[in-house]
């Protein structure tokens, strides 16, 4: 087995589970028209995300949000929008774990929040990247607005599935 | 436990305050573009954000586009009906200005394609 994964069978089993979801989230996700502001999405898989740094570690959810990435992008996405999704989640997974670090486990909302601003915050990068232009980060205020919204609503779906859920998942599957 | 609760609920709600001030103090246009239409083809692209005039020398006549102030209108045209010249400024994604007679239309878009964004 590879050094330094823990091939623990039934943290993958779990993981493969999270990606399942994962991808099924987004799909569903993606059916649903951003309204608004352009490009606000719910952002609903972050509740993934969040749920897998929580229960499976650093490594394994950076696997689960690389193939996720990487599988959407693939079967309903474009090259641009895998940029965009790439950037965005590597943005938001790096601060999301270093936040998990540091709060207690009520306080999951608050990283979810944290995650959603710095996902767009990494999109806009993407933008800028693209299309060579500044300009678009005059769209980080109202970005911002959308993010602490849809943050707030996956912070609180995934906080209350841990208050419920917590507790089980740690004796059976870590 | 409560203490960080309220602290981090405290923090949120001053970020959000601030993203509300920020887009009303100064986010009227921000890296939006005017697109010039002349029977259905895009022939000029002007920035809305850069004061500047543009004369239009089409077969049906001549229409003068003028940006200022991040808005934009027509200032001049020798249509008969004169619809276009007296339409108010616009500014926001998605407005148009429409010279019926000369087949030109005037209209704001973003920049970034709004598939872009997963």
């Amino acid at each position: 087995m590879y050094k330094g994964i823990k091939a623990n069978y039934k943290r993958l089993c779990l993981a493969a589970l999270f990606l399942a979801l994962s991808i099924a989230i987004f799909v569903l996700e993606s059916f649903i028209p951003p309204i608004g502001i352009p490009g606000a999405k719910l952002g609903l898989s972050n509740i993934v995300t969040l749920l897998a740094l929580i229960y499976l570690g650093v490594r394994l959810s950076a696997c689960i949000l690389f193939l996720r990435i990487i599988i959407t992008a693939l079967f309903c996405g474009t090259v641009i929008s895998f940029v965009f999704s790439l950037l965005g989640g590597v943005f938001a997974f790096i601060i999301m774990s270093v936040m998990l670090k540091l709060l207690p486990s009520k306080l999951i909302w608050a990283t979810s929040v944290m995650g959603a601003v710095f996902h767009n915050i990494g999109q806009l990068l993407a933008a800028t990247i693209m299309i060579n232009n500044i300009s678009v980060w005059y769209y980080l205020p109202i970005l911002t607005i959308a993010a602490i919204a849809t943050g707030v609503f996956t912070g609180i779906a995934a906080q209350v599935t841990d208050n419920r859920l917590g507790k089980i998942v740690r004796e059976k599957f870590c | 436990m409560l203490k960080t609760q309220k602290f981090w609920i405290a923090i949120f709600i001053v970020l959000l305050a601030a993203c509300v001030l920020c887009v009303f103090l100064f986010n009227r246009s921000g890296g939006e573009v005017v697109e010039i239409y002349h029977k259905d083809e895009l022939i000029c692209e002007m920035d809305l954000n850069v004061n500047q005039t543009k004369t239009f020398k089409l077969d049906e006549g001549v229409n003068v586009v003028e940006v200022k102030d991040g808005s934009v209108y027509v200032k001049s045209a020798d249509c008969k009906n004169q619809i276009c010249v007296n339409s108010s400024p616009v500014s926001s994604v998605g407005s148009v200005i429409v010279c019926a007679p000369h087949s030109f239309t005037v209209k704001i878009a973003s920049q970034v394609s709004e598939d872009a964004y997963v």
